[in-house]
């Protein structure tokens, strides 16, 4: 999910990354929803409220959505800064930190949701920034290691992109494309789990209230973990074939194969 | 690199600035409500532009199948640190009030954990206007006006 970047990405690989960040982020969405009273995985919304509230003059508004947008926006920069800045280092580590970063803003405000919230306006506006700040991150990495195929946090373009190809399914040509066919898998994958994690929530929040996002971080970590697992299973069977060669070939060298660029590989991660 | 660096936190810099200029310029809502209040108004909305004013409903009426709780023709005392004296023949019910979204959501909180959420669609410091919640996106089901009578 997360060792692959842009091109090298299989669709299995956007799509276990898309079903599980959609539905953690169909979660953050309807509990936010639920406590503050506002969205926090998309912004779409908020920059007509923006608007509104710059006609209506409400300054107290304007300054508060304002700095919403801001942060969804900065955690999209912050992500996208990891990646490219890390990327050379390690695929792994440049992907799975703003993953981490969203963990520890989502923990955070379950953390102090549960036992500190006085249901103050200046604790719910820091509280929703730091959600818009970790939807930020998600998106932003999500989109950036997928070549901008993965959006998980809002549906606008998915549900487009989506009446295109059933539009487009209605020929045969397109049918029978398997680039169309995998979208098309890919975007009704992201779609239904938003949905699924978005009533699981509603469901969810009036049992268990703030210690929810206790429960959306360990999905993202979850999303960590399988690639760390992965990566360490890989190294394992990496050595272990040294090894095995080492004893049956004694001192020949072999020339480069299969088995020799996935190590190369696995030392990239 | 460096140009761009410095670009990208002078603009940072100038948000913060008109962010924080913005927020201790702007009333704060929690300090606005706290006072009394007198429902002065009462309009049941069914749709945009039709009203039935004063509408007389029970305590425990329904609007479009929801139950709900409309309190009218109360004073509503606002204390700081989110208690609620709601003043009605004589008799007082107490609860907690939050504000929440944007500033833009009234919830009231009674001692039986019911929850009324109300739009705050103006507050002034003479003047209060709320619409009652039933749905995430709808408003305008019940419009109550109040005027401030003690601070």
């Amino acid at each position: 999910m997360l060792r692959k970047y842009s091109n090298s990405r299989t669709l299995s690989d956007n799509i276990k990354l898309g079903t599980l960040t959609a539905f953690t982020a169909g979660m953050v969405n309807v509990a936010s929803l639920l406590i503050f009273f506002a969205f926090t995985s998309n912004v779409t919304g908020h920059y007509a409220i923006l608007a509104a509230e710059i006609v209506k003059g409400n300054v107290y508004q304007v300054a508060v959505v304002f700095s919403w947008i801001f942060l969804f926006f900065l955690g999209s920069f912050t992500s996208n800064l990891i990646v490219i800045h890390f990327n050379a280092r390690s695929k792994y580590f440049a992907h799975a930190t703003p993953i981490l970063l969203e963990m520890i803003c989502l923990t955070a405000v379950g953390f102090y949701g549960h036992f500190f919230y006085r249901e103050t306006l200046a604790e719910t506006e820091l509280l929703l920034s730091l959600m818009l700040f970790a939807m930020g991150l998600q998106n932003g990495l999500t989109a950036s290691i997928s070549n901008f195929t993965v959006k998980t946090t809002h549906l606008t373009g998915t549900t487009t992109d989506l009446g295109i190809l059933c539009a487009m399914f209605t020929k045969k040509e397109f049918r029978s494309n398997p680039e169309l066919l995998g979208k098309a898998k890919l975007l009704s994958a992201i779609t239904v789990s938003f949905i699924a994690g978005a009533v699981l929530s509603g469901l969810i929040y009036m049992h268990i209230q703030f210690r929810i996002f206790f429960l959306i971080s360990f999905c993202l970590l979850l999303v960590i973990l399988y690639d760390l697992y992965r990566v360490r299973i890989m190294r394992y069977l990496a050595a272990g074939r040294r090894s095995a060669r080492g004893i049956a070939m004694g001192s020949i060298q072999p020339v480069a194969g299969i088995a020799e660029r996935k190590e190369q590989e696995v030392a990239a991660y | 690199m460096m140009r761009f660096g410095i670009l990208y936190l002078m603009v940072f810099l100038f948000g913060l600035t008109g962010f924080t200029v913005m927020i201790s310029k702007a009333p704060v809502q929690e300090e606005l409500i706290v006072g009394t209040w007198e429902e002065t108004k009462w309009k049941y909305e069914k749709n945009g532009d039709e009203e039935v004013q004063t509408y007389q409903m029970g305590k425990e009426d329904a609007v479009g199948g929801q139950p709900y709780r409309i309190h009218q023709a109360e004073t509503w005392t606002f204390l700081k640190g989110g208690k609620l004296n709601l003043l009605c023949k004589g008799n007082c019910v107490q609860a907690t009030w939050s504000i929440k979204g944007r500033g833009n959501i009234l919830q009231i909180r009674y001692s039986d954990n019911y929850t009324e959420s109300y739009q705050l669609t103006e507050l002034a410091t003479d003047r209060m206007e709320l619409n009652y919640e039933c749905d995430a996106q709808a408003k305008g089901i019940a419009k109550l006006n109040f005027k401030k009578i003690g601070g």
